[in-house]
């Protein structure tokens, strides 16, 4: 009876532990403007050598935008850079919105870019780590059977920030930044059971959630360039 | 009784011996540059070495890999090339042989792979996977006559992902170093001091041309091009340096 009980309290205290808290800062510099036929992209930067910008998150981000009936008709990351290839690889995407001037003196480029219908650009950079990690579990098997015993603990944290680029005025519209911290568990009493705080997908969420606001609402924030 | 139970213990060890060995092909697909095309005809040639390019790992403290890039390679500059140039021939015999003339065609592109790296996330202690490649391109004329001669570099990185093999996390680092050649390649082409030369030359005959001094042309330009040290290296120097002082 002794070995339930102890279950029960166990999983109880990592369920209720295992959660994230999520910071999302946003300043706006000019109002969202989506005609019907309008559509935006969502990308991930990959020019730094330390880190990735991870391309689940880029999609988890596209799918959120694009949710909740928002009416804002997202381009996958991967189509939108394979049909502009090579013009937004590491190497040569723009790095800030009046760049986009010179890359559209290239005909065939801004033909594609037009064909797109593209209003927006989202330009996601970041990544989640883990920061700390505790504990141990152990395995082992015999003739008799198999398990594991031990508890193991990680932190997370995910740091990211989204540039909202107007295409056809080149410029800066909106930067929303989500920062997200949490602590997984993993106790292991013959079977590990691993309790995942979601601290990327929480930081997507965040993130995904409050662009869409400044896609549906488009209203212009008080803080100017 | 003997047999049964020593079937799973000897699976287990051939597990554990080949855990650590990974063998690649690389596979992928590559989109057409979106440029606008030289007003040249051009065609291309692959070394034996090229096609059937095989990097295997020879250092004693790393993991076994075998990784075969030459397929991935071909497929790749058979979407790129065709895309630079007003009108491609295809595949051409070597420049360098003996008797060779190609009528009718400007130039002939010769790559080849003269140095490949790559590290691993628990040698760089980060979760990528990293590639670098450095590509000699050699440019003939239709005669066979060598135009320019120069050194291109090209890096590529993927995350490591949950339920992704090692193998497929490689596989899309070196693919990614191949579109960063490609975009190399789109962007600098055309600025080959010998090629722009060479075509001004053709475009305009009568005007006179000086010749480049050694510094301005690319033939044998190598130091610039120096891959850089794997990170695992750069750890391993900066450790040491730490049980030194």
């Amino acid at each position: 009876m002794k070995t339930p009980k102890l279950f029960i309290t166990l999983f109880s205290f990592a369920a209720l532990s295992a959660c994230t808290s999520v910071t999302i800062d946003e300043y706006q510099n000019a109002q969202a403007e989506l005609g019907n036929n309008d559509r935006i992209v969502v990308l991930g930067r990959r020019h730094s050598p330390e880190y990735e910008t991870e391309p689940d998150l880029i999609s988890c981000v596209a799918k959120t935008i694009a949710s909740n009936n928002s009416g804002v008709t997202v381009i996958p990351e991967k189509q939108f850079v394979d049909e502009l290839y090579p013009w937004f690889e590491p190497r040569m995407a723009p790095m800030q919105p009046k760049r986009l001037a010179t890359l559209i003196k290239e005909p065939k480029l801004k033909e594609k870019i037009n064909d797109f219908n593209l209003r927006y650009l989202v330009w996601v950079d970041g990544n989640t780590q883990t920061t700390n990690s505790s504990g141990s579990v152990g395995c082992a098997i015999g003739p008799g059977g198999g398990g594991c015993f031990g508890f193991g603990s990680w932190d997370e944290k995910s740091d990211y920030e989204a540039s909202v680029w107007d295409y056809q005025k080149q410029s800066l519209v909106a930067k929303v930044s989500a920062d997200a911290k949490g602590t997984s568990y993993m106790p292991a009493l013959v079977v590990p059971i691993p309790l995942l705080a979601r601290v990327q997908s929480n930081a997507c969420k965040g993130l995904g959630s409050q662009l869409r606001e400044i896609f549906i609402s488009g209203s212009p924030g008080d803080a100017q360039e | 009784m003997k047999s049964n139970s020593a079937v799973p213990i000897l699976c287990l060890l051939s597990l554990a011996l080949t855990a650590c060995n990974s063998q690649l092909t690389v596979k992928g697909q590559f989109p057409s540059p979106l440029s606008s095309p030289m007003p040249l005809h051009a065609a291309a040639h692959y070394s034996p070495e090229l096609l059937a390019h095989n990097y295997t790992e020879s250092s004693d403290d790393r993991d076994k890999w075998e990784i075969q890039t030459g397929s991935a390679q071909q497929a790749f500059f058979d979407t790129l090339l065709p895309a630079l140039f007003q009108q491609w021939a295809g595949q051409s015999p070597d420049p360098e042989s003996e008797s060779f003339q190609l009528p009718g065609v400007d130039i002939v592109i010769k790559p080849n792979l003269s140095d490949f790296q790559y590290s691993l996330p628990r040698e760089s202690r980060s979760k990528i996977f990293e590639v670098w490649m450095k590509y000699n391109m050699q440019l003939y004329q239709g005669d066979g006559q060598l135009l320019a001669d120069w050194f291109v570099t090209a890096y590529g990185k993927t995350p490591s992902g949950f339920m992704q093999s090692d193998e497929d996390a490689m596989n899309e680092a070196i693919v990614v170093a191949l579109r960063d050649l490609g975009a190399n390649l789109t962007l600098n082409f055309a600025r080959v001091p010998e090629l722009r030369d060479w075509m001004e030359r053709r475009n305009n005959p009568s005007a006179e041309f000086t010749p480049r001094t050694p510094e301005e042309t690319t033939l044998k330009k190598e130091a610039a091009h120096e891959l850089p040290e794997p990170k695992e290296k750069e750890l391993k120097k900066e450790e040491a340096k730490h049980e030194n002082s």
